[in-house]
């Protein structure tokens, strides 16, 4: 589902992006998690990312979804974090999925997973990491893949390859030292 | 478009986390809704004042020009208090922290965009020279445009398509040193890196 957003001649208010705010805030939120960002600057760079989208918003091309389009934006953002200063990471909590009418044993399973395909990604390098969120996570073709993040196609297809073997051994590892250690 | 090349399938075990990992909840309503006025807040800021927007000590929060003077006076004196070395890196990247915000409200007029645009369409459709030839003139017309920076990785992606890879590796680095901080290295690197 994506947002249409009135914006006669690339006029841009407040208002408009009213809506923006209140469908996508937990999908840029989710994004720069899984690209990596620590959980304790989750809040500061989302706010970035949407004063971002805003300041830029007139590159918007309207005939394409929306949520690559801001995800372009949050790779750059997570990616110009990673040379800053990095903060004390506050420990994470797990994800709530108390409403999600599963039983406690179920919903404790997901938990983990979520948390396991987190600390896999976090191995990823970024540009990888971010072909493999966009294509394998949510599902956009890798040309649009490639279109966000202004890179050759056959980059993208490149870096996926490799995300998607760095992922599984990360991935693998963890599921084995989870078992070890239960 | 080309044929794709094969990619190797992901295994059960895999697919079965990600879908996982897809259905992760979306933020509490609390947390949505507090960081949404926080988020407008700055930006109906920005479009009031005409306010720069930067990141200090990590939190992202609009500044007057009297708050934006005071942040470079303090980075200022950082450098006199560390030692020579360090003096040095740290001087570097105070600078780039100066320079780092973008005004967000600059006005742009339309025919400075539309020319950055036409640009890209020329580079997208194969032509680089003309995108050259475009990007040229927009420098010399509006040297000190908002979208310079913007120009300037446009110009090193024409320049790399344009097999001038000298040319781009010299601007490159201009552009490095010019904005530090640029959201638009990772491109600027990933063009200088693509194959030729």
């Amino acid at each position: 589902m994506h947002t249409v957003i009135p914006t006669p001649e690339g006029a841009m208010t407040p208002f408009d992006f009213g809506s923006l705010y209140a469908n996508e805030l937990s999908y840029v939120w989710k994004s720069l998690r899984r690209l990596g960002v620590a959980f304790s600057d989750l809040d500061d760079l989302t706010q970035e990312v949407f004063a971002t989208a805003f300041r830029r918003f007139d590159t918007y091309d309207q005939t394409r979804p929306l949520r690559p389009w801001l995800f372009g934006i949050a790779f750059r953002v997570a990616g110009a974090q990673r040379k800053r200063d990095k903060r004390e990471a506050v420990s994470e909590p797990p994800p709530d999925l108390h409403d999600e009418g599963l039983s406690p044993h179920d919903a404790a399973e997901r938990a983990q997973t979520m948390t396991r395909v987190l600390a896999a990604l976090d191995t990823l390098r970024i540009e990888r990491k971010a072909v493999f969120i966009l294509h394998d996570i949510e599902g956009q073709t890798i040309p649009d893949a490639a279109r966000v993040l202004d890179i050759p196609l056959n980059t993208a297809y490149t870096r996926l390859r490799a995300a998607r073997a760095d992922f599984t051994a990360a991935f693998e590892q963890l599921s084995d030292t989870d078992k070890e250690s239960p | 478009m080309n044929e794709e090349p094969p990619l190797t399938p992901l295994s059960d075990a895999v697919k079965q986390a990600l879908d996982v990992e897809r259905s992760r909840p979306d933020l509490p309503a609390v947390s949505q809704s507090s960081l949404k006025v926080r988020i407008e807040a700055t930006n109906d800021f920005v479009v009031a004042t005409g306010a720069r927007v930067v990141s200090a000590s990590g939190t992202l929060r609009p500044v007057t020009t009297q708050a934006f003077t005071a942040i470079k006076t303090r980075a200022g004196m950082l450098i006199f208090t560390a030692g020579a070395f360090w003096g040095l890196i740290i001087g570097a990247s105070s600078v780039a922290m100066m320079r780092a915000p973008v005004p967000l409200t600059q006005p742009v007029a339309p025919a400075e965009r539309a020319a950055l645009e036409s640009a890209r369409v020329s580079l997208t459709q194969g032509r680089p020279a003309d995108a050259l030839v475009t990007l040229d003139a927009h420098a010399r017309e509006y040297p000190s445009s908002a979208l310079a920076e913007e120009r300037e990785s446009l110009a090193i992606r024409a320049l790399v398509a344009n097999h001038q890879r000298d040319a781009a590796i010299a601007r490159a680095a201009a552009f490095r040193q010019q904005y530090p901080k640029s959201m638009l290295l990772p491109a600027v690197d990933a063009h200088l890196a693509a194959p030729p």
